[in-house]
């Protein structure tokens, strides 16, 4: 059981001045062993911050990050995972989902983050899955009206991957959960 | 007005910090502690506007908080953090009117643009322009914009951003600028202002051609600009053609080739809208496709000269996908037999003499014939359209 926090687009301070006091008391470390981040921290102490929560961090460069040392497009195996990661700015047209499928054969991955649109989404489709963890601070998008903060959460079991988001609506943290199996050669 | 007992409270206590207020105390400890103060205010303005609903109380608060940062926050550092505290406040809250908003974010973008520091004028500036989006998404929540009924409203916004994103160019900060001009020409769209959006798009334009000259910089900016006009859709037939044609024409003119490739069929996407009422101009989707295969061929030349072995043919991989998003998608200018043409030129490259392997370029394309057999065997519609391509 491998947990990996999925998470991004926090536009901190631009856009919003931290995470959710709820969020931030569920995010202890040592919990979780890998942190995925889409990009738009924006800050230095944003990246320190994930980094106390968890060592392997894995970052990709959103359009408004002032590291600009961070890379396009990363990918990473965890388990009998490949998964890839880019923040998604660079995927016209944003949000598009069979867009996002092509940047997913490009990288030959199982599970595709990526986010730029700070809405949350898990679509699944015959060669893999393709994740939003959203927006973890609920900041600003013209793409999608009424921000709530999320993240996601994978359990990687396996050739199993239970998919957690976590969205805060309404002052009240709501968790919903998907399931993905893969077979040898493809996700089902 | 109703005193709410918690303000009565939270009043009184002021009175008593302010009574005993320290005069002969240390530069550094005089400023830390009128930071408290501060603090203490902008918490009281937060009581006072999101439990009370007060919004003359909370302005007055504000305002002392403005007034405090003004005349006792001396050190540089905690200027950042005090004005980031007052953004932050403001952002949270929803209690104030159009025109006490304003005011307090035409303050706020002041005292920003005069910080110590380049970079943090920027990320405060940055930031206050962010309180116009969400004065923005209330009032067409709220329904208080008609956009007939006051059209002073948003134009004196767009004045107000227009004044901050010269603030930036004083520091200088041009990619900062761009998204700037970027989000308000979204917004002006939103408004249905056309000149406006217009304008704005113009002046990205303008920013990019004359102060972006990092080739990374340069390729980010133009994703960024042929993204938001690909989501824009005031504009008439006349304006969108202007803009178009030079995203495409900036797209072609970037430093390295594959990126030159990737930012024109990019711009392919501003010829066909998902929407309803979008555009789906499949001729000139053809036209960018065919534009950026001719680049993506110039670039193996090159680099069969200057290597003797041709590059990667990730390009070729790339435009037949994009190929296949029109074809499925029911454009009429993409045949199947043009999608059989570019299988077979990636195969011939990849077998070629002088291929270089590329074990990315191979799994893409591997990936992507297993997408073709997918689709075949959705059957319905869509499988008879795939069974089309011989591969």
């Amino acid at each position: 059981m491998v947990l990996v926090l999925a998470i991004g687009d926090l536009h901190i301070p631009h856009r919003a001045p931290d995470l959710p006091a709820k969020f931030k008391s569920m995010l202890v470390p040592g919990k979780i062993q890998h942190i995925i981040c889409t990009g738009n921290l924006c800050i230095k102490e944003v990246h320190d911050y994930l980094k106390s929560l968890c060592p392997s961090l894995h970052i990709t460069r959103g359009e408004y990050d002032e590291d600009s040392r961070y890379p396009e497009t990363k990918t990473i195996t965890i388990g009998q995972f490949k998964l890839g990661l880019c923040h998604g700015h660079q995927v016209v047209p944003w949000g598009d989902l069979d867009s996002l499928a092509m940047l997913q054969r490009q990288l030959d991955v199982d599970i595709l983050v990526s986010g730029h649109t700070h809405q949350f989404k898990a679509y699944k489709h015959e060669a893999g899955v393709v994740i939003n963890p959203g927006s973890a601070t609920g900041a600003y998008s013209s793409i999608t009206y009424d921000v709530n903060p999320s993240f996601v959460l994978m359990d990687i079991d396996g050739l199993r991957v239970v998919v957690y988001v976590y969205e805060l609506i309404d002052g009240e943290v709501k968790v919903d959960k998907i399931d993905f199996k893969k077979t040898s050669t493809a996700t089902v | 007005m109703v005193t709410h007992p918690e303000t009565a409270v939270i009043r009184a206590r002021l009175t008593v910090e302010f009574s005993t207020h320290p005069l002969a105390l240390s530069p550094k400890t005089r400023c830390c502690w009128f930071f408290n103060v501060l603090k203490i205010f902008l918490h009281s303005f937060f009581q006072a506007a999101n439990d009370c609903d007060l919004e003359p109380v909370a302005y007055e608060f504000f305002t002392q908080a403005f007034v405090l940062y003004e005349e006792e926050i001396a050190d540089s550092k905690a200027q950042v953090t005090a004005i980031h505290l007052i953004i932050g406040t403001l952002q949270r809250t929803n209690v104030f009117g159009v025109e006490n908003r304003d005011t307090l974010t035409h303050k706020a973008t002041g005292y920003s643009a005069k910080l110590l520091k380049k970079p943090d004028q920027c990320r405060a500036v940055y930031a206050c322009s962010h309180l116009f989006w969400l004065i923005r998404r209330l009032q067409i929540h709220d329904g208080d914009l008609a956009g007939e009924e006051d059209p002073a409203t948003p134009k004196k916004i767009f004045q107000l951003l227009n004044q901050m994103i010269e603030a930036l160019s004083y520091v200088p900060a041009p990619e900062l600028a761009l998204r700037l001009y970027l989000q308000c020409a979204e917004a002006a769209n939103d408004c249905d202002l056309e000149p406006v959006a217009y304008e704005f798009f113009t002046q990205a334009f303008v920013l990019y051609e004359e102060e972006i000259a990092d080739s990374k910089a340069q390729v980010t900016a133009i994703h960024l600009i042929i993204g938001t006009l690909q989501r824009t859709n005031v504009f008439g037939v006349e304006n969108r053609d202007t803009l178009t044609h030079k995203a495409t024409g900036y797209s072609a003119k970037l430093l390295k080739k594959p990126d030159q490739c990737r930012a024109v069929y990019a711009c392919s996407h501003l010829f066909w809208v998902d929407d309803q009422d979008g555009i789906k101009d499949g001729e000139r989707v053809l036209l960018c496709l065919k534009r950026a295969l001719r680049i993506a061929n110039a670039a193996q030349q090159m680099a069969n000269v200057a290597r003797g072995s041709s590059g990667p043919v990730t390009l070729f991989v790339e435009i037949l996908n994009k190929y296949l998003y029109y074809f499925e998608k029911g454009n009429p200018q993409i045949t199947s037999g043009a999608i059989q043409g570019l299988i077979e030129l990636i195969k011939t490259e990849m077998q070629s003499d002088t291929a270089t392997p590329d074990q990315i370029s191979d799994a893409f394309f591997a990936c992507t014939l297993r997408y073709i057999h997918f689709q075949k065997q959705k059957g319905g519609a869509m499988g008879d359209k795939f069974n089309t391509i011989k591969v």
